[in-house]
C-alpha cells in the first residue's frame, strides 16, 4: 500500500512539474498574447481593458495559480484559432488516437510474446538471428520514413490501401475504417514489437537458465511444460512495467504516425496547434497527454504489484 | 585489465560482422560530412531548369523540387544530423553523469530529490515537449541540440547512480574517504573511471536516439529549417513528391536508418564486451 | 549383484565462447541399492556436474562426451524426451543447494506439489492435495495445510529445503541425489536436515548420493565415499577406508585439513590455483602434491585396488 501511495504522490508531483513547464513555456513564447484577440478597429484603451480582463497584467505567479485552478475545474480555455474550448477539441479527437494506439498495442503484445519466447528458447539459431536483425531495424528506422515507404509501396505503387485519413468521404463501413487503419497501425506495431521482443527474449533466456527450471527438468517436466507453465509467467511479468514505460514512446510514435497518415487524432491536433502557435491548445494537449502517461504508469505499477507475489507480500 | 579489454573488443568485433559494418558506416559518413566541401556543388544553389531530375551522372542523387543537387544536400544534411547526434549526446551524457554520480554518491535527501526529478522527466511525453519547445524557441541547430540534450539525460543518470552506489561501498573508496579526500576528488578519481564502460555504451545508443529525434523534429519543419538541410527536413518535402520522385524520400531515409542502426549495433557490441557473462 | 547405478569413465565438457572446458575428465563410481554414497571434493572438482549428468541436467552448452551411465541395467545416455522424463523425478529425484532459486517464485508450494504428484501418478487434484499435505507433514513442516498456500520467499531456508525433500520423495524414487543440500543453511538447521534425510533413507530404503565439500557431513551419513579432484574420481572406498586409510595424497590432505576437536591447530590446505592443475592425462593433484614422482609427470596410472573395494588413482599411493 505504501508503495502505491508513494507512486500516487509522485504522480501528482510530476503533473505539477509539467504544469509549470507548460505555463513557463507559454509565457516565454515570443509575441504578445493579447494580440490574438485584437481586431483592427479596436482602440488603445479597449486593448488595455482587454489585457486587464484576461488577467495578463497580474503577477506571473498569480496568473499561474488562476490557470491551474481553471484546469483543475476542467477549463482548459479556448483555442486561439477557432475559439472553441480546448477540452472539447481534445475529447473529440481522442477516439481516433485510442483506436490507433490501442489496436497497435494489443497487436504488438500478441505478436511479441510468442516471438520473444521462441527466440529466447532457440537462442542463436537462424530465426533468432533473423528476428534480432529485424528488431534492430525496428528500433532504428525513422517512424515517418517507414510510413512514407509504406504509402509509396502499398498506395502509390500497388493501390491496395488508401494513403491517408481515417475514412473515405461518404463511406461509412467498418471495412473502410480497417483499410485506413492497416498502415499506420503496422508502422506503430513494427516499432513496438521490435522493442518488446527484445525484452521478452532476454527475460526468457534468464528464466530458462535459472535453477527452478533445472529443478522442473529434474522432476520430469516436459520442455513445453516448462516454457509455458513456468517461464512464460515469469518472463511476461516485467512486460507490464515495460508497457507502462513505453507509453511515452508510443505517444511520440503516434504523433508522428498520425501526421504522416493524416490520421485525425490528438497527435495531429498537437502538431497543428504547435505550427499555428495556438498556446491554449498546446498547453491543454501537453497537460492531457502527460496525465494519460502518468495514469498509465500508475496503473502498470498497481497491476504489477497485484500480479507478482513477491511485491504483493512485500507491501503488506 | 586494459589489455583484456582490447582483446575482448577484438573478439567482440570478430564475432559480430555487422558491428564492423556499422563502424565502417559511421566512419565513412562522418568523414563524408566533415569533408563535404570537397564535393564542389553548392547545396543551396537553386536551378529552375533542373527541378526533380532523377539520379544521373551529373546529379548522382538527382535534384529536389527547387533544382538543388541532392547529393550535396545529403552530405551537408549529414553534417547537421550527425553533429546534432554527437553534440546532444555529449550534453546529455555530461548532465547524466553529473546528476547520477552526485545523486549516487551523496545519497539521502539530495538523491531523493534528484531521482524524483528524473522519474518526473522520464514520464513526460518527451517528444511532444520537444515539438512544443521547438515551436517556442528560435529555430536553429543550437536549440535542437539543447532541447534533445536536456530531455534525454535521465537514462544515463539512473545507470550512473546505480553504479556509483555500488562503487561507493568498495573498500578502496571507503579508504580514500577515511583518509580525508574531498568528495569531488573521489568521484573524479575513483568513481568516474570505473563507470566509463557503461557510460560509453549508453552514450553510443544516445547518439542513435538523438539522430532519430532530430530527424523527426525536422521532418515536422520544427528542428533544422530550410534552407539549411538535415536528413529529416529533406524528408518533409519528399512526401509531397512521392509519386513522381520517390528517390527524394529513399536517399535521406536510408542514410538515417543506416546511421542509427550502426550506432545501435555498435552500442550492443560494446555492451557485450564490457559486461561479459 | 548388479549395481543400482553405475557410472563408468564419464567425461563432460562445457562449450563456451572460449572453447571447450573439461569439467569432468574421468569419473567412475557405482551406487548400490539402499546405500548412502558420498561424493566429496573442492568446488570446481566436477562433482556436481558429474551427478547432474546422471539425469542429463547440465546447461545447454554442456555435453556428455564419453563414458556410460547405467541405471537398473539400462543406459541413460541414449534416453531422450519421454523416456528420460519418466526417470527424472520419478525413479531418480534430486535436491538442490539453493532452495530459493530452485522454486519458481510465482507459484505456491501447494500448486507445485500437486502439479508434481499428478505428473507421475494418476491422481485427482483433491487426492494430490491431500497427499501433498501428508508429504509436507512427514518432512516435519508444522501447519502443512497452511503452508500449501505459501510462496517460496515466505518460508525460511530450512523449511524450503524440507519442501524440496518432500518433492524429492513424493514419487518413492529408487535414488535421491542430494547436491550440497545443507550448504546454504545455518549449522543448527543443517543438523536437522541431515537428520531428516537419514530418517527418510532408513524408512524408505532408497539409495542416496550425497554431494558435499564437507567431510563432516560425509562422515555422519555415508557408507561409501568417492573423492573427486580436478574432474577425476581419485579415490573410492568405504567410509572407513577413506577416513582411516586414505591412500591418495589429495584425500590425505583433505582429511588433514579437517578441524579436530581438542586441537587448536588448523592445518592449512595446499592453496589451489586452477592453472596448476595437471595437464591433460596427468594426475590433477600432481603439481600440488608433496610426493609427486617422475612417473606422475608422464602419465596417469590405472586404478589400483589397495584392498577390497578400495580404489585409488595414484603412482605413489599409500605414503603417509
Amino acid at each position: 500500500m505504501k508503495r502505491i501511495v508513494n507512486r500516487l504522490f509522485q504522480s501528482v508531483l510530476i503533473m505539477f512539474l509539467v504544469s509549470i513547464l507548460c505555463f513557463g513555456l507559454s509565457k516565454a513564447a515570443p509575441g504578445d498574447p493579447v494580440m490574438t484577440y485584437v481586431e483592427p478597429n479596436m482602440s488603445e484603451a479597449y486593448i488595455e481593458q482587454l489585457r486587464e480582463d484576461l488577467g495578463l497584467n497580474k503577477p506571473i505567479v498569480e496568473q499561474y495559480v488562476i490557470w491551474l485552478k481553471n484546469i483543475l475545474h476542467g477549463n482548459f480555455g479556448n483555442s486561439l484559432m477557432n475559439k472553441r474550448p480546448v477540452l472539447t477539441q481534445i475529447v473529440e479527437r481522442l477516439p481516433a488516437t485510442i483506436l490507433l494506439m490501442g489496436s497497435s498495442l494489443i497487436l504488438s503484445v500478441i505478436l511479441a510474446i510468442p516471438i520473444g519466447l521462441y527466440t529466447g528458447k532457440h537462442k542463436n539459431k537462424f530465426w533468432d538471428k533473423l528476428t534480432s536483425m529485424l528488431s534492430f531495424v525496428g528500433i532504428s528506422i525513422p517512424t515517418f520514413w517507414f510510413g512514407i515507404l509504406l504509402i509509396y509501396l502499398l498506395s502509390v505503387k500497388m493501390g491496395w490501401l488508401p494513403s491517408i485519413g481515417m475514412r473515405t468521404d461518404g463511406v461509412n463501413s467498418l471495412w473502410d475504417l480497417i483499410r485506413h487503419l492497416i498502415m499506420p497501425c503496422a508502422v506503430l506495431t513494427f516499432q513496438n514489437v521490435a522493442q518488446y521482443t527484445r525484452y521478452i527474449r532476454s527475460s526468457t533466456i534468464t528464466e530458462l537458465s535459472s535453477d527452478y527450471v533445472t529443478v522442473q527438468r529434474a522432476y520430469g517436466m516436459s520442455e513445453m511444460g516448462i516454457l509455458f507453465r513456468h517461464v512464460l509467467k515469469n518472463a511476461i511479468l516485467p512486460m507490464i512495467t515495460v508497457l507502462g514505460m513505453s507509453l511515452q514512446s508510443v505517444v511520440s510514435g503516434a504523433i508522428i504516425t498520425e501526421q504522416v497518415f493524416a490520421w485525425p487524432g490528438t497527435g495531429q491536433l498537437a502538431v497543428t496547434a504547435v505550427t499555428t502557435f495556438d498556446y491554449p491548445l498546446i498547453m491543454g494537449i501537453t497537460m492531457f497527454t502527460a496525465l494519460l502517461i502518468v495514469i498509465g504508469n500508475l496503473l502498470a505499477d498497481i497491476c504489477y504489484s497485484i500480479v507478482d507475489p513477491r511485491i504483493r507480500i512485500a507491501k503488506n | 585489465m586494459r589489455e583484456n579489454l582490447v582483446k575482448n573488443l577484438k573478439l567482440g568485433f570478430k564475432t559480430n560482422k555487422l558491428a564492423v559494418a556499422g563502424l565502417i558506416v559511421i566512419v565513412v559518413f562522418s568523414l563524408a560530412s566533415i569533408f563535404a566541401f570537397l564535393y564542389p556543388v553548392d547545396p543551396n544553389a537553386i536551378s529552375v531548369t533542373e527541378r526533380l531530375v532523377a539520379p544521373c551522372l551529373k546529379h548522382p542523387f538527382g535534384t529536389d523540387d527547387m533544382g538543388r543537387d541532392y547529393l550535396a544536400r545529403c552530405l551537408y544534411g549529414g553534417r547537421a544530423s550527425l553533429s546534432v547526434g554527437f553534440m546532444a549526446m555529449i550534453l546529455s551524457t555530461a548532465i547524466g553523469v553529473l546528476v547520477g554520480s552526485v545523486s549516487g554518491f551523496m545519497g539521502g535527501t539530495v538523491d531523493a530529490i534528484l531521482m524524483r526529478l528524473v522519474d518526473a522527466l522520464m514520464s513526460l511525453p518527451t517528444f511532444l515537449i520537444m515539438v512544443v519547445m521547438n515551436a517556442y524557441l528560435k529555430p536553429g541547430i543550437q536549440n535542437v541540440i539543447l532541447i534533445i540534450g536536456f530531455l534525454t539525460w535521465m537514462g544515463i543518470a539512473r545507470i550512473v547512480r546505480g553504479e556509483t552506489m555500488s562503487l561507493k561501498e568498495r573498500e578502496y573508496v571507503i579508504y580514500s574517504r577515511v583518509s580525508g579526500q574531498s568528495r569531488g576528488k573521489i568521484i573524479l578519481k575513483h568513481i568516474l573511471p570505473n563507470i566509463m564502460p557503461t557510460v560509453i555504451v549508453s552514450a553510443t545508443m544516445n547518439i542513435a536516439s538523438a539522430i532519430l529525434m532530430e530527424s523527426a523534429l525536422s521532418f515536422f519543419g520544427l528542428g533544422i529549417r530550410p534552407p539549411q538541410a538535415s536528413w529529416g527536413s529533406m524528408l518533409s518535402n519528399a512526401q509531397r513528391y512521392i509519386t513522381n520522385a520517390p528517390y527524394l524520400a529513399i536517399f535521406p531515409g536510408l542514410l538515417i536508418l543506416l546511421t542509427v542502426i550502426s550506432f545501435n549495433y555498435l552500442g550492443e557490441v560494446l555492451r557485450k564486451v564490457f559486461e561479459p557473462k | 549383484m548388479e549395481h543400482l547405478l553405475e557410472v563408468k569413465d564419464l567425461a563432460v565438457s562445457f562449450y563456451g565462447d572460449l572453447g571447450e572446458t573439461k569439467a569432468v575428465k574421468n569419473a567412475s563410481f557405482y551406487v548400490d541399492q539402499g546405500e548412502v554414497f558420498g561424493i566429496v571434493g573442492e568446488s570446481g572438482s566436477g562433482k556436481s556436474v558429474a551427478t547432474k549428468s546422471i539425469l542429463k541436467l547440465g546447461p545447454e552448452n554442456c555435453k556428455i562426451i564419453g563414458g556410460s551411465i547405467t541405471f537398473q541395467g539400462e543406459s541413460i545416455i541414449e534416453k531422450e524426451g519421454k523416456e528420460l522424463r519418466a526417470i527424472r523425478g520419478n525413479e531418480i529425484s534430486i535436491v538442490f543447494q539453493d532452495s530459493l532459486s530452485a522454486l519458481n517464485p510465482v507459484y505456491t508450494i501447494g500448486s507445485k506439489m500437486v502439479e508434481l504428484l499428478r505428473r507421475h501418478n494418476h491422481m485427482t487434484k483433491k487426492e494430490a492435495y491431500e497427499k501433498s499435505v501428508e508429504l509436507l507433514t512427514s518432512v516435519g513442516i508444522a501447519d502443512a495445510r497452511k503452508h500449501m498456500k505459501s510462496y517460496p520467499h515466505e518460508l525460511s531456508g530450512g523449511m524450503r529445503q524440507r519442501v524440496m525433500i518432500a518433492m524429492a520423495i513424493s514419487s518413492n524414487p529408487k535414488l535421491m541425489i542430494a547436491d550440497e543440500p545443507t550448504t546454504a543453511l545455518d549449522v543448527t538447521i543443517q543438523a536437522q536436515i541431515l537428520h531428516l534425510l537419514r530418517d527418510i533413507q532408513k524408512k524408505t530404503k532408497m539409495s542416496v548420493i550425497m554431494i558435499t565439500h564437507d567431510l563432516g557431513v560425509v562422515a555422519q551419513m555415508c557408507s561409501r565415499i568417492a573423492v573427486m579432484c580436478g574432474g577425476y574420481v581419485v579415490e573410492q572406498g568405504s567410509a572407513e577406508d577413506i577416513f582411516y586409510r586414505p591412500q591418495h595424497p589429495y584425500t590425505q590432505a583433505l582429511i588433514a585439513s579437517m578441524p579436530k576437536v581438542g586441537s587448536d591447530k588448523l592445518v592449512q590446505f595446499l592453496e589451489r590455483n586452477v592453472s596448476e592443475d595437471g595437464g591433460d592425462g596427468l594426475c590433477p593433484f600432481y603439481r600440488r602434491c608433496r610426493h609427486a614422482s617422475e612417473a606422475c609427470a608422464k602419465s596417469l596410472p590405472a586404478f589400483y585396488e589397495s584392498e577390497k573395494g578400495h580404489f585409488v588413482l595414484c603412482h605413489v599411493r599409500g605414503i603417509e
